[in-house]
Formats: C-alpha cells, sequence, structure tokens
C-alpha cells in the first residue's frame, strides 16, 4: 500500500490508470518512441484511447512492448556498470607540495542533482602550502564534467592575470586532462591563445595520480630487504637477528621462511637475480650465502675476518663476488673459490678514515664505490684474479686488486647510499648534511654538482634511468631528482604525501611538535592545512626510510617499479607509470 | 664545493683584522645609504675568518650583528636575498641565539622563522653540520 496517492514515478500527479498508461511522463516517453501518433492521442480519455490503440490497429502493440522492454535493459545496464564502477581498486590522490618557485592550482566543480545548478571552485597554493589565491564561481545550469572544465578555465584565467610563470594543476577527472593537454577543446579557445600551454607556463604538470601502488606493514621496524628474481617473494629483517621471507598468496603476505644463523642485527641483504643465492651480513661480524636446496634454504658461513660490524652487502653485476662494508674501516670482496668449496673474503683495508655505510658495484664488475662516514667517497679497483678476466677490465688499465681509483671529497658530513647510473657514467651519493651529490665522467677530471634539500636527509638512493634518481630518507618520502638537458640535476619533487605536523603518535613528527612550540602551534599550520581530509590514508612511511630497492622487468635499463622500507617496519611499492611530469627523464 | 686547506695561521690574525676593518667601513656607508640588503650581503659574503683565533672571529661577529640588526623588514630583505646565502645567513643566526642578548635574540628568531619557511629544516641541518665556516 502506498502512503499517498502520488504517482511513485514523476511524483506530479495522482496515480490513476489514465495517468499510469498515458500522462505519465516516463509513459509519454515510451509512447513518443512511436512517430504514428495521432495528434488528439493525449488528449483522449482512457476508453476512447484503449479503442484507439486496441482497435484501430494504427500502432503495432509489439513496438509500444519492445520498447518498454528495450528501456528496461537500458536502466539494467546502467545500474550494473555502476556497480561495477564501484569494485574497481580505489587509487589515492592527494595533495603534495609543489617544487620550488611553482604554485599550484587545485580546481573542482559540481552540480546539483542532474543537470542542476553548478558551481566551481579553485585554490591557489604557494610552496609551502600557504593560499595564494582563491576562487568561487556559479557557472549555471550544467554537468559536473563541465562545471570542472569552467573551474579550470576561471583559474588559470586567475593566474594569468596574475602573472604566474610555473605552476601545476590538479583536477580530478582524466577527462579533463587528456581535453586540455590535446588543446582542442572549446572552453579554453574564449581567453585564452591556442599556443597558451606551451607558451604561457614553462613548465605545465598535471599530477593526479598517487605513486605508491601497495604498503604492506610487515614489522615493527625494517632495516633492510631484498626481492626474489620473480618477485613474488621479499626477504627482510624485521630489527633482529632472522631474516623472514614472505611470499605473497591471495593477496597477502604469508611468512614462509625464517632464516635464523646471525647471532646479531642483520644488516644487509641482497638476492641475487640470476644465481638465487641470498646474502645476508650481520652485526655478528659474520656473512652467510644462502642457497635454496629442495623447499629450506642452507647456509654457507663467510668468515670475512672484520673486527667490527658488517654494515652493508651487494652482489656484483655477474654474481660471482658481493661486497661487503663494515665498521672496521674496512671493505671485504668476497668470491667462491670451487676447488676448496669454501667463500674467501679480500679486504681493501687502511683506505677508509671511517666506517664504510654503503656499496655500490659499477657495472663493468670491477669498479666498486664505497661511502663512508668520513664524508668521502671512493671508488676502488675489485680485480680478482682467476675470477676476473682482464678483457672484462678492458678501459681500466692495470687496475689491482684494492687500487683507489677516485676520492671524492665533496661531503663534510657522513656519506651514505652510493649507486652508480645504468649505464656507470654517473655517481650519485648522499651527505647527512642534507645534500645529494651528483657526479660526472668518474675519472681523472670529474665533474660533480650538489643539489641543496629543503627537507631532512637522505639515506639511500636509486637510479630509475640515466637521467632520474629517487633518494629516500629521513623526511619519510621519496623524493625525484632528474637531470635537464644540460645535464644539470635538480630536485623536481616529493612522490608521496607530506606528513602531518601536530599528531603526537607519529614519531615522525616529533621534530615539527617542537617546531610547533618555539613559534607557537598556531602559526605552524605549514603542512597541516595542506594535507586532505582524507590524508592520514595518504602517508605512506611514518619514519625513515632506509632502504630502496629496484623492482626490474625483463633486461632493460630502465627501473618503472621500486620498493621502500623504513624504520616503521612498512613495505611500500611504489609505480612510476602514471607520472605524467616525470615521464620525460625515464 | 672548494676543499679548504686548513685554517690560517695565528700569524695571519692581523691581515684578517685589517679586511674585517675595510669591510665594517663597506657596511656602514651602505646602512648610510639606506641599503641594509646590501651591507647584509656584504656581511656575508667571504664572512667566515677562517680562523680559529677567537679575536677574528668576534670582531667579525660585530660586523655581521650591526648588519642584522640594521634590517627592519624581513619579508622585503628575503625578496632581494639569494637562496645561496641561506646556510651562512642560518649560521650566524644561531651565533646571534647564542649571544642571550634579548633584542639579538629576538631580531633572530625574527629572521630564522621566515628563513625556515623558506630554506626548511635542510638549512638548519647545513649549518649543524658545516665545519668548514667558523663564525
Amino acid at each position: 500500500m502506498a502512503s499517498t496517492s502520488v504517482c511513485p514515478r514523476c511524483e506530479q500527479s495522482p496515480e490513476t490508470p489514465l495517468h499510469l498508461l498515458q500522462d505519465c511522463y516516463h509513459s509519454w516517453l515510451i509512447w513518443d518512441s512511436t512517430n504514428s501518433l495521432p495528434e488528439d492521442f493525449f488528449q483522449l480519455d482512457l476508453d476512447p484511447w484503449n479503442k484507439l490503440i486496441f482497435e484501430v490497429q494504427r500502432i503495432p502493440p509489439l513496438t509500444i512492448t519492445q520498447q518498454a522492454s528495450k528501456l528496461a535493459l537500458e536502466t539494467e545496464i546502467a545500474f550494473e556498470a555502476k556497480a561495477t564502477l564501484a569494485l574497481k581498486t580505489p587509487r589515492w590522490v592527494s595533495w603534495t607540495l609543489p617544487p620550488q618557485d611553482f604554485l599550484k592550482l587545485n580546481t573542482d566543480g559540481s552540480h546539483d542533482d542532474n543537470l542542476g545548478n553548478a558551481a566551481a571552485r579553485g585554490l591557489l597554493r604557494d610552496q609551502c602550502g600557504h593560499w595564494h589565491h582563491g576562487f568561487p564561481m556559479n557557472v549555471g545550469i550544467t554537468t559536473s564534467f563541465l562545471a570542472k572544465l569552467w573551474g579550470c578555465r576561471e583559474g588559470l584565467k586567475l593566474t594569468i592575470s596574475l602573472g604566474v610563470q610555473q605552476l601545476i594543476l590538479e583536477i580530478d577527472s582524466l577527462l579533463a586532462i587528456q581535453l586540455i593537454q590535446s588543446q582542442k577543446s572549446k572552453v579554453f579557445q574564449l581567453q585564452i591563445p591556442p599556443d597558451f600551454f606551451s607558451s604561457q607556463f614553462r613548465n605545465l604538470g598535471i599530477s593526479r595520480i598517487m605513486a605508491a601502488i601497495a604498503v604492506q606493514h610487515l614489522a615493527q621496524s625494517i632495516t633492510c630487504h631484498a626481492w626474489s628474481p620473480d618477485h613474488s617473494m621479499i626477504a627482510f629483517c624485521p630489527n633482529n637477528n632472522e631474516v623472514h621471507i614472505s611470499k605473497l598468496m591471495q593477496e597477502k603476505w604469508e611468512k614462509v621462511h625464517v632464516l635464523q644463523k646471525h647471532d646479531q642485527i642483520v644488516s644487509g641483504i641482497d638476492w641475487s637475480a640470476k644465481s638465487n643465492q641470498i646474502v645476508t651480513v650481520s652485526h655478528d661480524r659474520n656473512s652467510y650465502v644462502w642457497n635454496q636446496e629442495g623447499t629450506e634454504w642452507v647456509p654457507t658461513l663467510v668468515i670475512l675476518r672484520l673486527n667490527r660490524a658488517a654494515l652493508c652487502v651487494q652482489w656484483s653485476p655477474k654474481e660471482n663476488k658481493f661486497a661487503v662494508g663494515s665498521g672496521a674501516k674496512t671493505v671485504c670482496i668476497c668470491y667462491y673459490e670451487q676447488e676448496n668449496n669454501w667463500w674467501v673474503s679480500k679486504l681493501i683495508r687502511k683506505k677508509h678514515d671511517s666506517s664504510v655505510t654503503s656499496v655500490a658495484w659499477h657495472p663493468n664488475n670491477i669498479f666498486l664505490a664505497t661511502t663512508s662516514t668520513d664524508g668521502k667517497c671512493r671508488v676502488f679497483s675489485t680485480f680478482i684474479k682467476g675470477v676476473d678476466t682482464r678483457e672484462s677490465n678492458s678501459g681500466t688499465p692495470d687496475s689491482k686488486f684494492g687500487e683507489q681509483i677516485i676520492q671524492l671529497d665533496l661531503s663534510f658530513s657522513w656519506a651514505f647510499g652510493v649507486k652508480w647510473s645504468p649505464s656507470g657514467n654517473t655517481l650519485a651519493y648522499v651527505g647527512h648534511n642534507s645534500m645529494i651529490y651528483f657526479v660526472d665522467d668518474v675519472g681523472p677530471s670529474p665533474l660533480a654538482q650538489n643539489v641543496v634539500l629543503r627537507n631532512l636527509p637522505l639515506r639511500d638512493v636509486l637510479f630509475v634511468s640515466e637521467k632520474m634518481v629517487i633518494g629516500v630518507g629521513f623526511d619519510c618520502n621519496p623524493m625525484v631528482f632528474a637531470a635537464g638537458e644540460t645535464g644539470i640535476w635538480s630536485f623536481i619533487r616529493c612522490l608521496g604525501e607530506r606528513k602531518i605536523a601536530s599528531s603526537p603518535s607519529k614519531q615522525g613528527s616529533q621534530f615539527s611538535e617542537a617546531f610547533g612550540k618555539l613559534y607557537g602551534q598556531s602559526k605552524h599550520g605549514l603542512s597541516n592545512d595542506t594535507v586532505e581530509p582524507s590524508g592520514g590514508q595518504g602517508v605512506i612511511h611514518e619514519n625513515c626510510i632506509n632502504c630502496i630497492m629496484p623492482l626490474k622487468e625483463g633486461e632493460g635499463t630502465r627501473v618503472m617499479r621500486f620498493s621502500t622500507s623504513g624504520l616503521d617496519g612498512k613495505v611500500a611499492i611504489w609505480d612510476l607509470e602514471n607520472q605524467e611530469d616525470l615521464s620525460n627523464y625515464l | 664545493m672548494a676543499r679548504v686547506e686548513g685554517f690560517v695561521e695565528a700569524d695571519n690574525a692581523e691581515a684578517i683584522i685589517t679586511r674585517i676593518e675595510h669591510k665594517s667601513r663597506k657596511i656602514e656607508s651602505l646602512l648610510k645609504q639606506y641599503k641594509p640588503v646590501e651591507a647584509l650581503k656584504t656581511a656575508l659574503e667571504g664572512s667566515p675568518p677562517m680562523t680559529r683565533d677567537e679575536r677574528c672571529k668576534s670582531a667579525n661577529w660585530i660586523v655581521v650583528h650591526r648588519a642584522l640588526m640594521a634590517i627592519k623588514d624581513v619579508e622585503g630583505m628575503f625578496a632581494s636575498l639569494d637562496p645561496e646565502y641561506y646556510d651562512i645567513l642560518m649560521k650566524y643566526l644561531y651565533r646571534g641565539l647564542s649571544t642571550g642578548d634579548r633584542p639579538t635574540c629576538e631580531q633572530c628568531l625574527r629572521i630564522h622563522e621566515k628563513l625556515t619557511e623558506r630554506a626548511g629544516l635542510g638549512c638548519i641541518l647545513r649549518c649543524l653540520a658545516d665545519t668548514v665556516n667558523t663564525v
């Protein structure tokens, strides 16, 4: 029983049989679709109307029923489409600070019901996230999509009138972005010249999709991690003497192995891509090489001959050697001796003045770069007779084992995280004084550049291509650096969300809290008000990131995906595929 | 970044003092012409005396302090001060804060706030880690 007599479909007149069959808007739609109606069709009473339909036979009843069922089917499909739409995996879209000297414009539009009153709004913020300008506008009656475009247009008009030179525009409609980029949109022809997007703004980046595609909380804290050759398994150290191997099974990470042999914290793990061997080093001064035999991982002890903790490890590109950096101011180069069935460790001594924090192999399998807490970055030759052949050593005449090729004195504080570019032409490493160093033409006359960071220092770096580097560290947010056409390296932007300033539960914010006290809490809303309401979800790492690993697909030198792990116990996988503004450098 | 070959010997102290006196005169004349930002730039330029000699360091600080205190419009100063001065300015601000003198501290905190907004925490870290410039 209905509570009122009003037609539930159009809610406009009483629901009489005549209304239901003839006058209601929805019925009228069906009748109107047949072209051969008499003029007085909608004025007739029920009886003559019935006669007209069923006796005069001017309208074939079949057409009407077909029409009705077609409409019903359309409705059903529309609803189904809506249901599948909702099942799509959500993407995180969040607001990040624009790079230095950029302004960021966010606009959006919306409307009441279908074809109701629409409005658009926009917000222009500077590199600190401070409000610069804003506007609301009434669009009239239109759809959401057009309202979004109107918002864009109004926002761009505003930025032109302000004389803004470098802008990032953010909107949440991919269609609108494509329309703007194609420069064919009529909306934009009104006031803006056709070549506007190439001339007016020197740099118009449109970013919208968060780069992190998966985040997994695996432990309380993670010291390091490494991936199996096919990326199906991850080995990580949960800040103790064990190494856990987890496998992705039905969208969940399941622990499949625990490697227990070390006595103290495991400080380095590397998993060789071709030979499927895992090497681990620990503060207990030892190293193990793990081989998979059946379902078990069998360890082989490597005596490093160290008197201090081992800090880092990496397999050489050919996987016949691995290098270990240590707190004993020493680097160990380990190789396998077939006849003795034994891993031998050769030491590079008396070259470092302090702990070796990171090691990186040159693609030629001979050169090894190291960083140390004496602030220096050094490159050594690791040629070992019987393991390396002179042919593979071409271009590096007669460099003996342990010979220092170059010493870089760029940093005056601790140096961390050294890496070679895929070709081996460029070297990047970071200093604990919030600097990152890039060295081209490593050899007798190197070309050094340094880039000053705005935020806290980095711990590790990764070359994703010849021209692009990702840095991770104490700022909890991966930073992108790239070399322009002139070869000058510069900071591009952060990949993730800025961390929220005032949330006492989070460890990473202690520093900001102290700052808030220094200047009065209210003033330090610096990054607080820039985070979207759902911002808490957008924070990927909540503590220092200390490890970044590439997820290489195939033989190419480009790395589109990589993973980061940190002291917050999370492992995040990042994808650069949809970062339009970065694709130039990849 | 150039490698600094040790610190200047103590017997060079007289030469350094002469240089600082020269700089001081230049700053005074700039201040008379109402160019406080130019004066500050002069004070920051080549200012680290590269010596552990306390007499030189305090003579230099007096000059920089004079230029710092002359800044009235902090926002205006940053509009014309290039980013390469930020790190060394931060270092002098901490020197100023360490004096404990009330007007100096107030002025330094005022600039510190704006400088941190502009140059970020990285700037503070660099000035903490800096072992080359003695101020």
